[in-house]
């Protein structure tokens, strides 16, 4: 019973765990899932479980989607979405994505920063309080419809930038930053809630869309969209801009280039931040003591 | 024996592929190795034109997967090398002909009898670039000094990355060294900037490569063409043998592999 591929369901003591097959393409997974809870439908009373994913990538709709399965078809109560972190990195490979306080299942969850953020595939935050208790599986509540963060992968990053949140776009609302260790190359598309660092150029083509600041340590010749969320004091930090639009918050920079090819003479870092309602550009002087405190950028 | 397959892919079409697929191939064979080209580009196939097979082909690699012949039967004896075989292409079937697991297991077959498999990728990123990409353990990509074919290679080498075949190496064909003179045409830098990748080597633009395809023969045959002997210094690097870069390219080769390694570039190196 216990072997229902793609889906298999095992029991730790009072808690439930749902495993989901990597391999599986997400319709039929979906599919198997229902089929897995008409057939058991007698065997679950109520509760709580933890979803626990493997190596796959979902979007936020496919999460809410399984959790709207599972929730409707049986009585029990989805409280967390797992995922192995191992095998996370290695599937990303060179390129692998810095996941420092990746959430493990069934071990004690990392404790919260006061700024309430932790990063992860499956980032979540917690509103609640900063000194959630580490606890056991079935807790805290965490609610993938509203806190499910998409991951922020390039493998991910295929199915299309994830929506921006709407709603509050204060700097403490987001996410903590995703270091992307590679070039990202023409095709490529990093979403991420939070800040997002490229140690590596940005090439024609290719996408970084980040709800906080973008910071490439390379030359930033793709698009790139800071403050996505709404966002109008984030900044685009490169060691090198040679883009032809970037982004910040809903203004758009548009820079004259006289083709597709020019060698870089200039080679000085550069800050693009908003000021008034246009984006601004300026050599990057580390100056930024006072930036944030209602006060723009004053290099 | 265990042999190599490595695949040779663009993105764009017609900047080489084939051409340096049938030289790199005999210049190995010439080396002494046995080499077998597979011409992977179903229903456009030309590599055995360029080799000059064209009237040899009695089955194909379509009918070697479906099992309808044996490796022996398909494998085509080159006019010069006699350790340089061609499997050609089928010409009325489709990419979809085949997929990259039977491909796969041909390679591997292979592989126990020949010291290298060279795979004739078709441009583009779709089925057939697939099949020849899921086959590969190595990459080589070609490219031409044109901004056009360096975004496909950008594209292409995310892609063969994100398929696990990690740090291909580059090929620039057709580099025109009048032009990079005067600063009309990108150099080695600039591209090495942009895609961070190693540079295998340069074949400079050479009317003989053109007439040498047109007869069936490979420009490596020709001793006087210097596109014959870009291919030859190519094919001993492939070797494990240091050739260092001639000319105006000589300067930063292993500070350039270095960062071709770590996926930086010049620019993000002299201000980290």
């Amino acid at each position: 019973m216990l072997d229902y591929a793609p889906v298999k369901v095992s029991g730790r003591g009072t808690n439930a765990e749902f495993i989901i097959d990597d391999s599986m393409p997400f319709a039929e997974t979906s599919e198997a899932l229902k089929g897995y809870l008409t057939e058991h439908r007698g065997l679950w009373s109520g509760g709580e479980i933890i979803l626990t994913v493997g190596t796959r990538f979902f979007s936020e709709e496919q999460l809410s989607e399984f959790k709207q399965i599972i929730e409707n078809e049986s009585g029990l109560r989805v409280v967390r979405f797992s995922c192995v972190p191992d095998t996370i990195t290695e599937s990303l490979g060179d390129h692998c994505a810095q996941y420092p306080n990746f959430p493990q299942h069934n071990a004690a969850l990392p404790s919260i920063p006061t700024n309430g953020t932790v990063s992860g595939s499956l980032a979540y935050k917690s509103d609640e309080s900063p000194t959630v208790p580490p606890a056991g599986p079935a807790a805290p509540a965490f609610e993938p419809e509203r806190e499910a963060a998409s991951p922020a992968s390039k493998d991910q990053a295929k199915r299309g930038p994830t929506k921006p949140k709407q709603g509050n776009h204060s700097k403490g609302n987001v996410q903590s930053a995703l270091l992307v260790k590679s070039t990202c190359r023409s095709g490529e598309i990093i979403t991420h809630h939070g800040d997002v660092v490229v140690l590596g150029d940005v090439n024609p083509g290719a996408e970084v869309v980040a709800e906080g600041d973008i910071i490439v340590v390379g030359c930033l010749r793709g698009y790139a969209h800071a403050g996505s969320g709404g966002y109008t004091e984030a900044t685009i930090v490169a060691l090198s801009l040679g883009s032809p639009r970037i982004q910040i918050g809903p203004h758009v920079g548009v820079f004259a280039h006289e083709g597709p090819w020019t060698r870089d003479t200039e080679t000085v870092p550069v800050i693009a931040y908003v000021r008034g309602r246009s984006i601004q550009l300026a050599a990057f002087e580390g100056r930024f003591a006072n930036y944030g405190r209602e006060e723009l950028y004053d290099g | 024996m265990t042999g190599r397959t490595i695949v040779i892919t663009s993105g764009k079409g017609g900047v080489g592929k084939t051409t340096t697929t049938a030289n790199l191939g005999t210049a190995l064979a010439m080396r002494g190795h046995k080499v077998v080209v597979i011409d992977t580009d179903i229903g456009l196939r030309n590599l055995d034109v360029i080799m000059g097979l064209e009237n040899r082909i009695v089955y194909d690699l379509v009918n070697l997967i479906e099992g309808k012949c044996k490796p022996q039967q398909a494998m085509i004896r080159d006019r010069h090398q006699l350790e340089l075989y061609l499997i050609p292409a089928a010409q009325t079937r489709d990419k979809d002909a085949i997929d990259p697991e039977q491909l796969r297991a041909v390679c591997a077959d292979l592989e126990k009898d020949f010291d290298y498999v060279l795979m004739d990728c078709p441009a583009g990123i779709e089925g057939g670039f697939r099949n020849a990409v899921g086959a590969a353990k190595e990459a080589i990509l070609v490219t031409t000094p044109e901004v056009s074919a360096i975004r496909d290679a950008d594209r292409v080498i995310g892609l063969l990355e994100s398929s696990g075949l990690n740090r291909p190496k580059l090929i620039i064909n057709r580099v025109n060294t009048g032009m990079v003179k005067h600063g009309e045409m990108m150099d080695k830098q600039d591209i090495v900037d942009l895609l961070g990748v190693e540079v295998l080597g340069l074949v400079p633009a050479d009317d003989r490569t053109i007439t040498a395809a047109n007869r069936g023969v490979p420009v490596v045959h020709d001793k006087k063409a210097s596109s014959g002997a870009a291919f030859l210094r190519i094919a001993a690097r492939i070797d494990g043998e240091e050739v260092p870069l001639p000319d105006l390219d000589s300067k930063a080769g292993l500070v350039d592999r270095l960062k071709g390694i770590m996926g930086l570039n010049g620019r993000a190196y002299s201000h980290a």
